[in-house]
């Protein structure tokens, strides 16, 4: 440790800036401190002290020259690596009628100052969001690695922090290169990285003393004891998700107007939107990646509606997933006991306290311990160009496109489909050939209307394949009963190919398939043909609106499934709307399956397939990464409930 | 033809049965083979008769004015047809025969005396009788969500 006199801060600026690094930090902007660009020590908020309370902040001017007299304003560093708006790539597209995809990489160093021991550990957040796999964001591990933070241990918490209970402060160290501590006349001054001890060396320092560590330890140990907030995070993840229904969830629906400044200022919420402006003749266009909020309407919208539609849903949403299933997801709490979301809140909605009074009541439910990813890849989010080289109608709204491909893929795994100013989908492969992916698509909205108005030889963008497929081969030596609702019949097609592919090994395949009419039904051709070739293969079709010339079976598919369509040894794969495979599932337990030997693949709003935007999930589970194929063991417990 | 106690023990709503009391409502019902497009009876007229499908398919249909004829369920084996005829009402809908099929029929004044006389009969056919209409309103319902379309 050494100590850093306090007129020669700017030395450090001066010394960042020599090294190549955009310096960025605390400066007071429209009434608020906030973190932007600084060009000199004298930027930052000297003098400045804030109050705060619920649904309140305020700048006051003390007229010192204290540096570090402030909390922590709505700002923090996370929109230096994840910026609240940033051009993904470029789409242009070319004479020859293909599509051009440029990437948009970063390449500025970046140097953090003032960074408090809060958001230390929300950068180290962020850092497993997006790079702990098994997708790694390539633009945030490239501003992470370039960038330079110099931390700051706080002496003095305000009325909103609680960083004591969720043990990420006040004493900053971890994830900075270099911490200060602010003093009467000077810093203490720590390196923790080699490029910390590579600045000290380039500072004018003076040594530190024994004492000055004591001062050290003892100006933590107050702060530590001077939190204006108290979190108790024992077992937060079982207790919230053990009391879905407890009234304080409606109680504070109630009061929260689902405006998203919580999740605008908290440092570690990391959902994302994108949007794909144009040109007027659609010649250029851009994707653009926006910070998002689970308050929105739009944040789990799929064709037709939301899968939260209340407050109450979105909020606890939110909070289940803050304290609860991000434990599950990525070994640590979203939280950080920075208080932001205390004081920006327009109502004064104190996390703290509803965490309280939903500690109060009973139930507790497991979610599972977090896998880590054996391997990583890096994803930029950027499509590549692929060629239609064939269209099929298959009904009035349905059309499969088959698309050069040279990527393999498993039966149940999806691409993102996108055409440039207009959209990306993700869209279930259907089927393979050598060279080719199929894609059946049903068109219900801008996107999908576009894919399936494309003609053989033009050009999209795709992504993938993503996701988990059927473990078909864990079915091996028993029935597999395949249940499918509408266009749910695409994703199980493949698996089924090359199921009866080997009959050895799948000695009884038996397709259930329920379809609003039957002109919505796909595939028939296909599967009466493999009615007639495999002797393994039996078939049931039933729909829910016959035509007068209709002789089959009438009624929801679930009907269907009695003792001589379900042997008691089956395993089950179903895809169809979740209310038919959460009946699906039910009617199956009955037969005598367990919930092991049930598969189930879900749809949720994804934007990106990779775990980054985090609109797909589903409590613990992200249906992009972890499914979209689960076994219902692994998704029972929110399967099919209000609001998630 | 009448069915024998085996054959109306290969059906779900008799299958918890003993054999003796098989026997006793096997001697007051009677196989009928129903051909190929024929109706077995139609919407609107008295009902006498009730029917288990003990093969082929049966369609239930309503008249709707201005629409063609709506069909909303297709019966297969095992399940009851024509419970109107327990309550002595007309029937609620045309029943189609779709494919060759067979049908066990009970005269509902008959099977009604048998039950008022021997409760454990009457009983266990009540029971099932409920089991199924749980499950067609079950299943009604979720036709009724029209799951497959698109929601605007």
């Amino acid at each position: 440790m050494q100590r850093l006199h306090k007129r020669d801060l700017q030395t450090l600026f001066e010394v960042l800036r020599d090294e190549g690094y955009a310096v960025h930090g605390p400066t007071v902007r429209d009434g608020a401190i906030v973190h932007g660009p600084l060009r000199s020590a004298d930027d930052l908020p000297i003098g400045w002290t804030d109050a705060q309370g619920p649904g309140q902040y305020r700048l006051q001017k003390d007229g010192s020259s204290v540096f570090d007299g402030y909390v922590v304003g709505p700002d923090s560093p996370k929109k230096q690596r994840f910026p609240s708006h940033e051009t993904l790539y470029v789409a242009t597209l070319r004479a020859d009628g293909k599509i051009g995809f440029a990437p948009n990489m970063p390449s500025a160093a970046e140097a953090h100052v003032g960074v408090r021991a809060c958001d230390l550990a929300a950068m180290r957040i962020q850092t497993e969001v997006f790079e702990r796999g098994p997708y790694v964001e390539p633009r945030h591990r490239s501003r992470r690695e370039r960038s330079v933070v110099i931390g700051v241990s706080c002496t003095k918490p305000g009325d909103l922090c609680f960083c004591a209970s969720t043990k990420t402060g006040p004493r900053a160290s971890e994830g900075a290169d270099l911490v200060l501590t602010e003093r009467e006349h000077d810093f203490l001054v720590e390196a923790i990285t080699d490029l910390g001890e590579r600045l000290v060396q380039r500072l004018p320092m003076n040594g530190a003393t024994e004492q000055d560590a004591q001062w050290l330890d003892a100006a933590m140990a107050s702060a530590e004891s001077s939190m204006g907030r108290e979190l108790d995070t024992e077992d937060l993840p079982a207790i919230l998700f053990g009391r879905l229904q407890h009234p304080r969830w409606a109680e504070v629906a109630d009061r929260c107007l689902a405006c998203g400044s919580c999740t605008s200022v908290c440092p570690t919420c990391f959902c994302s939107t994108t949007e794909d402006p144009s040109s007027l003749d659609a010649a250029d266009s851009s994707r653009e990646r926006l910070w998002d909020s689970c308050f929105t309407w739009e944040h789990a919208y799929i064709h037709g509606g939301t899968v939260r539609p209340r407050v109450e849903d979105r909020y606890r949403q939110w909070l289940t997933h803050k304290v609860g299933s991000w434990v599950a997801q990525f070994g640590t709490s979203g939280c950080v006991g920075c208080g932001r979301c205390i004081a920006w809140c327009p109502v004064g909605i104190d996390l703290t306290e509803e965490l309280a009074a939903l500690r109060e009541g009973e139930g507790r439910a497991e979610l599972p311990e977090r896998v880590a990813p054996a391997s990583t890849v890096d994803d930029d989010l950027v499509p590549r160009s692929c060629e239609v080289i064939g269209v099929t109608r298959e009904t009035h709204d349905i059309v499969t496109l088959d698309v050069a491909c040279s990527e393999p893929f498993a039966p149940g795994q999806f691409s993102q489909l996108s055409l440039p100013g207009i959209g990306e989908v993700p869209i279930s492969i259907s089927g393979a050939r050598p060279g080719i992916a199929s894609h059946t698509i049903r068109a219900v909205g801008a996107t999908t209307r576009a894919l399936c108005a494309l003609s053989p030889g033009t050009s999209l963008g795709m992504r993938g394949p993503y996701g988990r497929p059927w473990p078909i081969d864990s079915f091996v030596g028993r029935p597999v009963v395949v249940v499918a609702g509408g266009i749910g019949l695409a994703p199980l097609r493949e698996a089924m190919v090359r199921m009866l592919a080997r009959p050895g090994d799948f000695p009884h395949v038996i397709l259930l398939y329920g379809t609003r009419s039957p002109d919505d039904a796909i595939f028939t051709d296909e599967l009466d043909a493999w009615e007639r070739t495999y002797s393994a293969f039996e078939a049931h079709h039933t729909v829910d609106h016959a035509t007068p010339s209709w002789k089959g079976h009438i009624g929801v598919v679930t009907r269907l499934l009695d003792e001589a369509t379900v042997p008691a040894d089956a395993s089950a794969m179903i895809c169809g709307p979740e209310i038919m495979m959460r009946f699906t599932v039910e009617a199956l337990g009955r037969r005598g399956l367990p919930d092991e030997r049930i598969w189930v693949t879900l749809e949720r709003h994804m934007e990106c397939a990779v775990g980054f935007c985090g609109r797909c999930q589903l409590g613990p589970h992200f249906v992009c990464k972890d499914g979209p194929v689960f076994s219902f063991d692994q998704v029972r417990m929110l399967f099919g409930r209000m609001g998630f | 033809m009448q069915p024998t106690a085996e054959d109306l023990g290969a059906l779900a709503l008799f299958a918890t049965l003993d054999v003796g009391d098989r026997e006793r409502l096997a001697a007051i019902a009677g196989v009928l083979d129903l051909p190929q497009d024929t109706t077995l009876f139609t919407e609107g007229e008295p009902s006498r008769d009730l029917y288990v499908v003990a093969g082929g398919r049966i369609t239930l249909c309503t008249s709707v004015p201005g629409r063609p004829e709506t069909c909303f369920l297709s019966l297969r084996h095992g399940e009851l047809l024509g419970w109107s005829a327990l309550l002595g009402r007309p029937w609620t809908a045309t029943a189609h025969v779709v494919e060759p099929s067979r049908v066990v029929r009970f005269g509902a004044s008959e099977l009604l005396e048998l039950c008022e006389m021997d409760h454990d009969i009457g009983y266990t056919i009540m029971r099932r009788a409920f089991e199924e209409i749980a499950d067609r309103l079950h299943f009604t319902r979720l036709q009724m969500l029209d799951v497959f379309g698109v929601t605007r």
